[in-house]
């Protein structure tokens, strides 16, 4: 027994010890640290903005945001985390697209409209990449390629639904209809790249952007309507699909800083304020930079805004998945209209 | 009873079979249901309609072992099922089988209710109560150790989670 | 050269070594509660080491990871319940020698090899980072599946009864495997309807209940309420005779190193093929593979720490994480604004040599927490079992709750339970069923990636097996498997029936 008690002690003893990591809290919201739902595993794209974001946030309120990493099936377990938490804003989520699509996926009955946006921060590039070992130069020699074997050139993507889906969708409305294999993770599609697996795939920026630094991967185009700066040579690839833009100009990671439907409107601004205050912060903005990361904060501003992107997206995103047989529900069962041409 | 009652590998056997039979049957449907829309090779549930075939076959295996088996005494038995046996453990006094399931069953019964409490009353108090509970059930009867233990544990594990390392607790 | 002075220089920084104890102590104490595993400690670390430095973050995370790995051995060896999915094998072992009242000798087995195979892989990742990721990058989805399968051959090794109800158990884990989103086709399966289900099962909590809740259980159905796990012999075993494990472990390390490197393999697995090798390479082991025999123990601890060199090749050289630490630490370069990859070992050399030194260092502490930690901790089973089970039960619902936040995972925790005891109770056994849900769903999906990659190519079978890699492996697989068919063990029998006489 003694023993036991003198273990418990250290153990309490650590524990006290531990938490002088912790800055001192504020009077106003935040009532101490507030957790950070991210609902992907850590390493991917959307975590790495959202720790980026959560630093940045967390100097602006003077607290910690704890980034929490809680994935699985595409993002909505996390999502349905951040829902059932406490309203009283000490949980807040940090998300990519899918919540535009798991309703038509038959992934959960969860969407935008259960959340309501802080602030839509930013969109990661998807970019199209080859092999540097591959025979493949430019992205005309790759399209020339998918045109003359429909079916077999292969390409990796993270599954149906997924934004790698979506981008293989656009190309088929151009008539190129690439053989399709889904690995479980953005990192396995770039992978399957390396390791001559697949021909192609699609990735976003961030995640690639050493590797073709390196010549590990060769980039053939920006699915876009504008180039990188970095890569003034690479064609985006409105360029060289026809009539495209109305698919392409659409960012297809929009990662944003959402809180559920009934957290209070008064923490809501708060969080909104900080947030707008956040993205001021040159460390985070360098870092945007750096990583040629588009800042969707700067192209939508209020509240309206924001969900007025949604709801395109969702439209878009959702027949265009239905209309390639994908979906396992029609967009209209949940009143989600086809959006005017 | 018949000699056959007593052989609990037959029982097993038949567990086991029946259970697996149930599993290829409904991954045998899942299959047919998903066939127009996938090719076969690809379906999700091709897989799983390979391990209930196999399954099935060690079901009847097994069946066909138990019924080789010699029917086993029920001391010996009780000796077997456990699966390493208790070097330290100094003899239990002897209780009957349902009345050992019912001791089992009940524990079942209070860690649920603890989880159901988490959500009702909060961490500290479900937990020093189910631990109360707990040793007393087992046996426990010095009210002082009972005390510390049931007082002492909860907040140590919510010192080192909620303060130590930011984790929510229920 | 440049690399020995970068490193050494570090080991004579206090600051340096200050950061590396704290990670480590850290490391110690998360690792041993069950259900809070090092991804989930380095994870909420890293939010906190937001604003240090950027060395200060790499030598806590590093000690963290190091120590955090082997101290799942603590509460495997001690109470049966794996610390995180890597410690399962450890719990095979390990936890009947403490049983035996030897816990103090698996402890100082577990510390010493967790010891050399963390070192072994340190080294290895200093010297052939770049070689052994080109090796990796050639893994493909038929080679995962091969590779998948070889380890669930080993299960003939992880039941010491019958070979059919461990070949069941096993099934029944790759079954719950299944369970979930199906990463290929994106449809629900085998989820009855539970929109919780649909992320799969949760690995930590089936393991908890699994191991950890079954045993609570079996305890009160066997009523021994009076007794104690064991009483702890002196038995002090001289270093220089557990230093006889030593050329074997380093073959179990290679194992560990080169598994760790395959992304999307990792730890569990790594030490499972271990101890089926063990199985295969130790003729007389001191008893009989799992009642206690101390070289289980050196191959599952010597294989899963040498992980964690494997796991950081190929976030180094690649920016590709091997596991869900090396993911994390990934994050803290990111949010330091450095950026891994190809070019990372001649640009952020620094860098390198900070979390090359941090793992060794890590190392050392291992050693020196593990041998301090050991005798004392040990004494954990003194305490009766009706205390200490209560205890048991409380930590399995916290540990089931905390990694994923949700009450449906310690509703799952409850199920696991009582499955394992009843499987227990009817002579089948749990570790096959961990062996299942480690490998199932890797089985799954990469055989049929492997079938959509080889249908659309213009030589299916040729896409699909000729390469050097997947042919070694086929091999070893099928005779794996034909070596341990009963017709093969009596043609054996009888050819050394015959030689004798």
């Amino acid at each position: 027994m003694n023993r036991m008690l003198r273990m418990l002690t250290v153990l309490v003893l650590i524990a006290s010890l531990s938490t002088f990591a912790f800055p001192a809290f504020a009077d106003d919201y935040p009532f101490g640290s507030v957790t950070m739902i991210i609902p992907y595993t850590a390493g991917g794209t959307t975590d790495l903005v959202g720790r980026q974001f959560a630093k940045a946030l967390g100097k602006v309120l003077n607290t910690t945001f704890v980034a929490e990493n809680q994935g699985g099936a595409s993002g909505s377990i996390g999502c349905q985390a951040a829902l059932d938490a406490e309203k009283d804003g000490s949980v807040v989520l940090f998300t990519a697209e899918s919540l535009g699509t798991q309703r038509v996926m038959d992934i959960s009955t969860m969407s935008y409209a259960d959340f309501d946006p802080i602030l839509v921060v930013a969109n990661d590039p998807k970019v199209i990449v080859v092999s540097g070992k591959s025979p493949f130069n430019t992205i005309d020699e790759l399209l020339a390629e998918i045109a003359a074997k429909p079916n077999k050139v292969q390409m990796s993507y993270t599954g149906p639904g997924g934004s790698g889906h979506v981008q293989a969708l656009i190309l088929n409305q151009f008539g190129y209809y690439p053989a399709l294999t889904a690995y479980s993770g953005g990192n396995d599609c770039y992978i399957a790249v390396m390791g001559d697996q697949v021909v192609f795939t699609n990735s976003n920026y961030s995640t690639v952007a050493s590797l073709i630094e390196s010549g590990d991967l060769k980039l053939l185009a920006v699915c876009a309507t504008e180039r990188l700066e970095k890569y003034p040579d690479v064609p985006a690839l409105s360029e060289k699909l026809e009539n495209s833009e109305a698919y392409l100009s659409i960012p297809y990671t929009p990662l944003s800083l959402l809180v559920a439907r009934d957290v209070p409107e008064e923490i809501k601004e708060q969080l909104r304020a900080a947030a707008q205050e956040a993205v001021k912060d040159p460390e985070f903005v360098g870092w945007m930079e750096k990583n040629s990361i588009e800042k969707l904060y700067e192209k939508y501003t209020t509240v309206e805004e924001m969900n007025a992107f949604y709801s395109e997206w969702e439209s878009v995103v959702s027949w265009l998945i239905y209309d390639a047989g994908a979906a396992v529900y029609s967009p209209a069962d949940f009143g989600i209209e086809r959006a005017a041409e | 009873m018949k000699k056959w009652l007593k052989k609990p590998a037959l029982w097993d056997g038949l567990a086991v079979t029946a259970l697996s039979l149930g599993f290829l049957i409904y991954s045998i449907v899942q299959f047919q249901a998903m066939q127009h829309k996938v090719q076969w090779i690809m379906s999700p549930y091709l897989f799983p309609m390979m391990i209930g075939v196999f399954a099935v076959a060690l079901g009847a295996s097994m069946i066909r072992e138990g019924l080789k088996a010699q029917p086993a005494a029920p001391k010996a038995d009780a000796a077997e099922t456990g699966e390493q046996p208790d070097a330290a453990a100094e003899p239990a006094p002897h209780r009957s089988a349902l009345r050992m399931t019912l001791d089992a069953l009940t524990v079942v019964a209070l860690t649920v209710l603890y989880d159901l409490a988490l959500g009702w009353i909060g961490f500290l108090p479900a937990t020093a109560v189910y631990l109360a509970l707990m040793m007393l059930f087992l046996g426990e009867r010095r009210w002082y150790v009972m005390l510390i233990a049931a007082a002492a544990t909860p907040f140590a594990l919510y010192a080192i989670f909620k303060l130590g390392l930011n984790v929510r607790l229920p | 050269m440049d690399m020995l002075q970068g490193v050494f220089s570090l080991f004579a920084d206090p600051r340096f070594i200050l950061y590396v104890l704290i990670g480590s102590v850290a490391g110690l104490f998360v690792g041993a509660i069950p259900g809070l595993s090092v991804s989930m400690a380095t994870a909420l670390l890293v939010s906190i080491t937001y604003t240090w430095q950027t060395s200060d973050a790499l030598a806590t995370v590093m000690g963290v990871y190091v120590v955090g790995v082997f101290s799942g051995a603590l509460s495997a060896i001690l109470i049966n319940i794996p610390g995180a999915p890597s410690s399962v094998v450890t719990t095979l072992d390990g936890y009947p020698m403490a049983k035996r009242g030897e816990a103090w000798k698996a402890l100082k087995y577990a510390t010493i090899y967790s010891f050399v195979g963390s070192v072994f892989g340190l080294v290895v990742m200093a010297l052939l980072a770049r070689p052994i990721t080109d090796i990796a990058l050639q893994f493909q989805p038929m080679d995962y599946f091969l590779l998948a399968f070889f380890g669930l051959a080993t299960v003939g090794g992880l039941t010491t009864k019958s070979f059919t109800k461990g070949l069941f158990s096993a099934l029944i884990g790759i079954v719950l495997s299944l369970v979930g989103m199906d990463s290929v086709m994106g449809t629900p399966r085998l989820t009855l309807g539970l929109q919780n289900l649909k992320a799969g099962i949760p690995t930590v909590p089936a393991l908890v209940g699994l191991f950890g809740f079954a045993e609570v259980l079996s305890v009160v159905y066997d009523g021994i309420r009076d007794g104690k796990v064991s009483s702890l012999g002196q038995q002090n075993v001289p270093t220089r005779t557990i230093l006889r494990e030593l050329p074997r472990s380093l073959y179990y390390s290679v194992i560990g190193t080169l598994v760790g490197a395959l992304p999307g393999a990792g730890g569990p697995v790594a030490s499972f093929l271990a101890y089926g090798q063990a199985k295969k390479l130790v003729r007389k082991p001191s008893r009989p593979f799992g009642e206690g025999a101390y070289e289980g123990l050196v191959a599952s601890e010597s294989a899963n720490n040498a992980c964690i060199g494997g796991a950081l090749i190929p976030m180094l050289t690649l920016a590709i994480p091997g596991d869900a630490v090396t993911a994390i630490i990934l994050s803290v370069f990111t949010i330091h604004g450095l950026k891994p990859g190809p070019t990372f070992l001649r640009t952020g050399a620094a860098h390198f040599y900070e979390i090359l030194a941090g793992g060794l260092i890590g190392c050392v502490f291992l050693l020196l927490l593990g041998l301090l930690v050991a005798p004392r901790i040990s004494r954990i089973i003194n305490v009766p079992k009706r205390i200490l089970m209560p205890i048991v039960a409380v930590l399995c619902v916290i540990g089931a709750y905390a990694c994923n936040k949700r009450m449906f995972d310690v509703g799952l925790m409850i199920f696991f339970g009582v499955l394992g005891f009843v499987l227990r109770r009817r002579g089948f056994s749990s570790a096959p069923v961990t062996l299942g849900l480690v490998l199932g769903g890797m089985m799954d999906s990469n055989f049929r990636r492997a079938m959509s990659l080889a249908s659309t190519s213009a030589n299916p079978l040729a896409t699909a097996f000729w390469r050097p890699i997947t042919m070694v492996l086929l091999v070893l697989t099928i005779l794996t498997l034909v070596t341990n068919t009963p017709a093969w063990k009596k043609w054996r029998a009888r050819r050394r029936a015959k030689a004798a006489s």
